[in-house]
């Protein structure tokens, strides 16, 4: 199979029967595959008022095709993709921190690595709008998560024009790339939520877009320790065919711990900051391991780390422990997740205000 | 392969008229000599770009 073909250039309003919808916007190349919402201007305006914002407001140019991403055609995407009013202050939000130049979402948009942004919202907004954190998070559901992250990839298509294949040149592409939003599990966490650790206050309500991987189970049904469960942690991250620790400077990991593994490593006295230097400290490869393959001769590491030569060396992924988000999400059983970044963005928080 | 998304971008910032270097792909995987070769290829384009009305 081709490719989706490019979007066309259309008129403003179509008259079609609302059966006949879905089958237009597949003709014209706006559409993710699945069905949508049709967009009427009624139920276009309803989304947005919600965000208090005139549609006419830009955020910005949308890479790759540097398109102006207005309120009103985020409220478009945010219609087909089955979303409703009350979601789309998180969406504006999370646009508006895909657009921070530290995300690089042009980038994220036309490289060959198979990158999404992951949006996470934390805080009482999360609770309010019903943001899944538990049980298969990850995964189908969840109507929140589902038509969020749905509609974030929509804007990107039809927003930023990240076409499969023609601007969007992911090799293999990821299934995180029709829907990729969860919450965190603030009230089964040992430790402050996720934007709190960012410097936000426990009362805002905080998305976090995180330019990553589809998740990296790390499953321990043993450890019964810290070390036991964040050495597997560790495990998980480092890996020759990750970008994480190739392109050096904007490496970031993320470690999505299940409440029962956040819970083990609690007990045994960690704090998140000793989580995060844990796995600073030991995702890490030698040397000699990293000359095998991946990315070596055309990695960009610091000058420091191109001067060893012992191959037993243990070198790090990330620049530093801030590099290490943590976050607990999911439900009952022993698994947590590693997502590592695309290398090329970096993690960009905003307030979602009227939520 | 990427020429498609050059394209886009020159027609989406207006600047279609701009003259176009394509290297070839992939450049990952190449030995040195292939990415010599390219690379001098890179540069004979230039030239001819540059020297173009």
């Amino acid at each position: 199979m081709s490719a989706a073909p490019p979007p066309e250039a259309a008129p403003r309003e179509l008259e079609l029967a609302e059966e006949e919808v879905f089958e237009e916007f597949v003709r014209r190349g706006w559409c993710d595959g699945l069905p949508i919402v049709p967009p009427t201007p009624e139920r276009v305006a309803a989304m947005v008022a919600a965000g208090g914002l005139e549609p006419a407001r830009s955020f910005g140019v949308m890479p790759p095709l540097w398109r102006e991403c207005t309120v009103e055609k985020i409220a478009i995407n945010a219609v087909m993709a089955g979303s409703v009013p009350a979601h789309f202050p998180v969406l504006l939000a999370a646009v508006q921190a895909l657009l921070d130049p530290a995300f690089n979402l042009y980038g994220v948009q036309a490289t060959t690595h198979p990158v999404a942004p992951l949006l996470i919202l934390n805080g009482p907004g999360a609770e309010r709008l019903g943001m899944h954190s538990g049980s298969g998070c990850f995964g189908p559901g969840f109507r929140v998560n589902a038509t969020i992250g749905r509609a974030i990839r929509l804007v990107l298509m039809n927003v930023g024009g990240g076409w499969p294949g023609r601007h969007d040149m992911a090799t293999q592409g990821s299934p995180a790339k029709f829907s990729f939003a969860i919450a965190e599990a603030e009230a089964l966490s040992p430790w402050a939520p996720l934007h709190v650790s960012l410097g936000f206050a426990k009362e805002q309500t905080v998305v976090t877009m995180f330019g990553g991987e589809a998740p990296h189970n790390v499953n321990d049904h043993v450890g019964t320790t810290a070390p036991g469960i964040l050495n597997n942690v560790a495990d998980v991250a480092a890996t020759l065919g990750s970008n994480v620790g190739w392109y050096f400077s904007q490496s970031q990991l993320l470690v999505v711990l299940g409440p029962e593994h956040a819970a083990t490593v609690a007990a045994d006295g960690f704090t998140r900051e000793d989580v995060k230097r844990f796995v600073y400290e030991h995702a890490r490869m030698p040397l000699g391991r990293l000359k095998l393959g991946g990315m070596y001769g055309i990695h960009d590491w610091p000058l420091w780390m191109q001067k060893v030569t012992d191959d037993a060396q243990m070198l790090p992924l990330v620049p530093s422990v801030d590099d290490v988000y943590v976050m607990v999400a999911g439900g009952p059983g022993k698994h947590s997740a590693v997502i590592p970044n695309c290398t090329f963005s970096r993690a960009v928080s905003r307030v979602v205000d009227r939520v | 392969m990427f020429q498609k998304l050059a394209l886009s971008e020159m027609a989406a910032l207006g600047a279609t008229a701009l003259p176009l270097l394509v290297v070839q792909h992939p450049l990952g995987g190449e030995k040195p000599e292939g990415v010599s070769r390219r690379a001098a290829q890179a540069v004979e384009q230039l030239g001819s770009l540059l020297g173009a009305p």
